[in-house]
């Protein structure tokens, strides 16, 4: 029998502090619908997500009822499109898109990610076909959302794709200047992209992944800045192993969530189950903030000195609370710093003691890299290439995943605020300092070697 | 029911206090009894217990009720015991029902009423009333010719009335976030 207490405990985190499913992401391999004729792959196309996820939002309801949890995000990860897209010309590239806007607008979907290239170490065909596309289609699509991974540990970092990405990320902005850049909040650069990532922009099926899968992104930065102010507020002595305890249990409560809701809708859609994404990702929602969460471990202004080694520290407790909370996890499992969907982090930035170079120094020690910054529109392509590059650099060195979701922002400069709405959050313009000063770095173009794994010092 | 033996069933009621236990049973065991199961709790400081135990043929309910009521200041109701007769709960899925608000005459009643008509059993329920606010938890188990959704709308609209919050949850939920099992039974 569950003491009273317990129960009472689990329904204040539930109630009162925001946990919830963040995102149950079906993943569904797309490549049996390959054909040479493209009217006849986007009726596959069509016919396979159809099967596969047409009970995907009523299974998720139906678990969620029995729990009585939320499970905020319903999203589905396709197999990379770039191998679709190999046998086509660039023509296909548009259609397809749409299809598959269609296609998750259809199973009550808001997002479909697997718009994707993998080009460490070179382009393919259907790889350039589909970069070259990113911009038109991010801006003709609602739901559909494009990663590229440029860089790994084994590759190194391909800076003809680093160059081309930089492009890219502007063109969308500017395509979709009439809401702030939103286009490219669904666009990641990445090194080391994980292969069942349940969190958007970056999620797609891994080619080592099952056919069909559901992996699960949990949440949870609301209960554990809860858990941390409680502890706080006891009056026992308090210090900082005792705060990493705590996180590490709270996370164990938070992940078991995840596993358990996880496990039974990939049993009710028939669909095997891949991991539990151990990631803390927070909302615009006061109160489901990572940055409340650093400032109640004692950084008042989120940004100031201590910050990077309190995050690197809040990212371990949460990994190996979860850890023993679950035995499938992958995906990211850090613990995410998106600036505009998350209003400690958003208010840093407008108030100034969040800085670029802070970011970037914090990203080295969490998941997942510079995520939803929004910086100003004038910046130039090469420079954006140039803060990817360095992005990569700390993903491809440290043996890490980190991406890249810049926006942009036609018109606005730093002062000024983006507004894109929803989970997307706002966010205020963060300065770049040194603008236009990396370009002859960068222009080089070339592969960047692989790193060496030993002499790690 | 063993050769020579009885079982009995005993209540104890009284103000909590320490020893009250040891002085039960001290009385039990100069009966000649042995004690089988034992469960306690205390309500608003009255401590309350019920023994289940096997004494020598010769012992009667009454020799019992006497020997306990004369341990201390107890009340003490003692029946015999006999195998069968209980209607054991039928299989079904385990749930948690939470409610709160502000406390007023009938809540137990609206909803307990809720559960019986649906032949919904009631494992264990704790009620603490505390500044005029009440909480109150039912774990029940639901039978499985009984839709949760259905179950959950009922009492939804009966907790409307009563102008009271109550959630329906599975117990695994709880299992899961509170012990290093994840499911109240295996699948």
């Amino acid at each position: 029998m569950i003491p009273t207490e317990d129960i009472l405990k689990t329904l204040e985190m539930v109630q009162i502090e925001n946990l919830d499913v963040r995102a149950v992401t079906l993943g569904i391999n797309l490549m049996g619908c390959a054909d040479g004729d493209s009217d006849r792959m986007l009726h596959k196309i069509r016919q396979r997500i159809h099967s596969v996820a047409g009970h995907l939002v009523a299974c998720c309801d139906e678990v969620s009822a029995k729990y009585g949890i939320d499970i905020v995000n319903k999203r589905l990860a396709v197999s990379k499109i770039s191998s679709l897209l190999e046998a086509h010309d660039p023509s296909v590239c548009l259609p397809l898109a749409h299809t598959l806007d269609e296609a998750a607008r259809g199973v009550a979907v808001d997002i479909i990610g697997g718009y994707t290239a993998l080009v460490q170490k070179g382009f393919s065909d259907g790889d350039r076909r589909l970069i070259d596309s990113i911009p038109e289609v991010l801006s003709n699509t609602e739901r559909v959302c494009a990663s590229v991974n440029v860089a790994g540990t084994k590759a190194g970092i391909n800076m003809d794709a680093v160059l081309l990405m930089g492009r890219q990320i502007k063109r969308v902005a500017e395509l979709t200047a009439d809401k702030d850049g939103f286009g490219a909040a669904k666009l990641c650069v990445f090194a080391n992209i994980p292969e069942d990532n349940p969190f958007m922009a970056g999620a797609f099926l891994g080619p080592g992944e099952p056919g069909t899968v559901v992996n699960i992104g949990v949440s949870g930065p609301g209960v554990i800045k809860r858990a941390l102010e409680r502890l706080l507020e006891s009056g026992r002595r308090v210090d900082l192993g005792t705060i990493a305890e705590e996180i590490k249990r709270t996370s164990f409560r938070v992940t078991r969530v995840g596993e358990l809701m996880g496990r039974e809708v990939a049993r009710k859609l028939g669909v095997e189950f891949g991991v539990v994404d151990l990631s803390l990702a927070p909302t615009p929602r006061i109160g489901d903030s990572v940055g409340e969460i650093l400032q109640t471990m004692g950084i008042v202004k989120i940004g100031a000195p201590g910050s990077t080694v309190a995050v690197a520290m809040l990212n371990d407790a949460v990994k190996k609370g979860g850890l023993f909370a679950s035995s499938s996890v992958g995906g990211l499992s850090g613990a995410f710093i998106p600036v505009s969907e998350d209003q400690a982090l958003s208010r840093a930035v407008a108030e100034g003691s969040l800085t670029l170079e802070k970011l970037e120094a914090m990203t080295s020690v969490c998941s997942v890299g510079l995520d939803m910054v929004v910086i100003p529109g004038d910046v130039d392509a090469e420079t954006i290439s140039a803060i990817i590059a360095d992005e990569m650099a700390i993903g491809v060195i440290n043996n890490k995943t980190t991406a890249v979701r810049l926006i942009p922002a036609p018109g606005k400069s730093v002062g000024e605020k983006a507004v894109f709405g929803g989970l997307f959050g706002q966010g205020d313009v963060v300065d770049v300092r040194n603008a236009g000063t990396s370009s002859r770095f960068v222009a080089y173009g070339g592969r960047i070697p692989a790193p060496l794994h030993s002499l790690k010092n | 029911m063993n050769t020579g033996t009885a079982k009995y069933v005993i209540n104890v009621v009284t103000r909590d206090q320490v020893g009250i236990i040891a002085n039960v049973s001290d009385a039990l065991f100069r009966l000649g009894g042995n004690l089988e199961a034992l469960s306690q709790t205390v309500v608003w400081g009255w401590f309350t217990m019920i023994v289940c135990g096997t004494f020598p043929e010769d012992v009667a309910a009454g020799d019992i009720a006497t020997a306990v009521e004369n341990a201390g200041d107890y009340r003490a109701i003692v029946l015999p015991h006999r195998e069968g007769g209980a209607q054991a709960p039928g299989p079904g899925e385990p749930f948690v029902v939470t409610v709160k608000g502000d406390d007023k005459p009938g809540i137990v009643r609206r909803l307990t009423r809720c559960f019986s008509e649906k032949g919904i059993n009631i494992d264990d329920v704790w009620f603490e009333v505390h500044d005029g606010q009440f909480i109150v938890i039912f774990r029940v188990t639901m039978p499985p010719a009984v839709e949760p959704g259905d179950l959950r709308n009922e009492l939804e609209a009966a907790a409307r009335e009563l102008n009271v919050s109550l959630v329906v949850r599975h117990q695994d939920i709880f299992v899961a976030t509170n012990s290093l099992s994840v499911h109240t039974r295996p699948h």
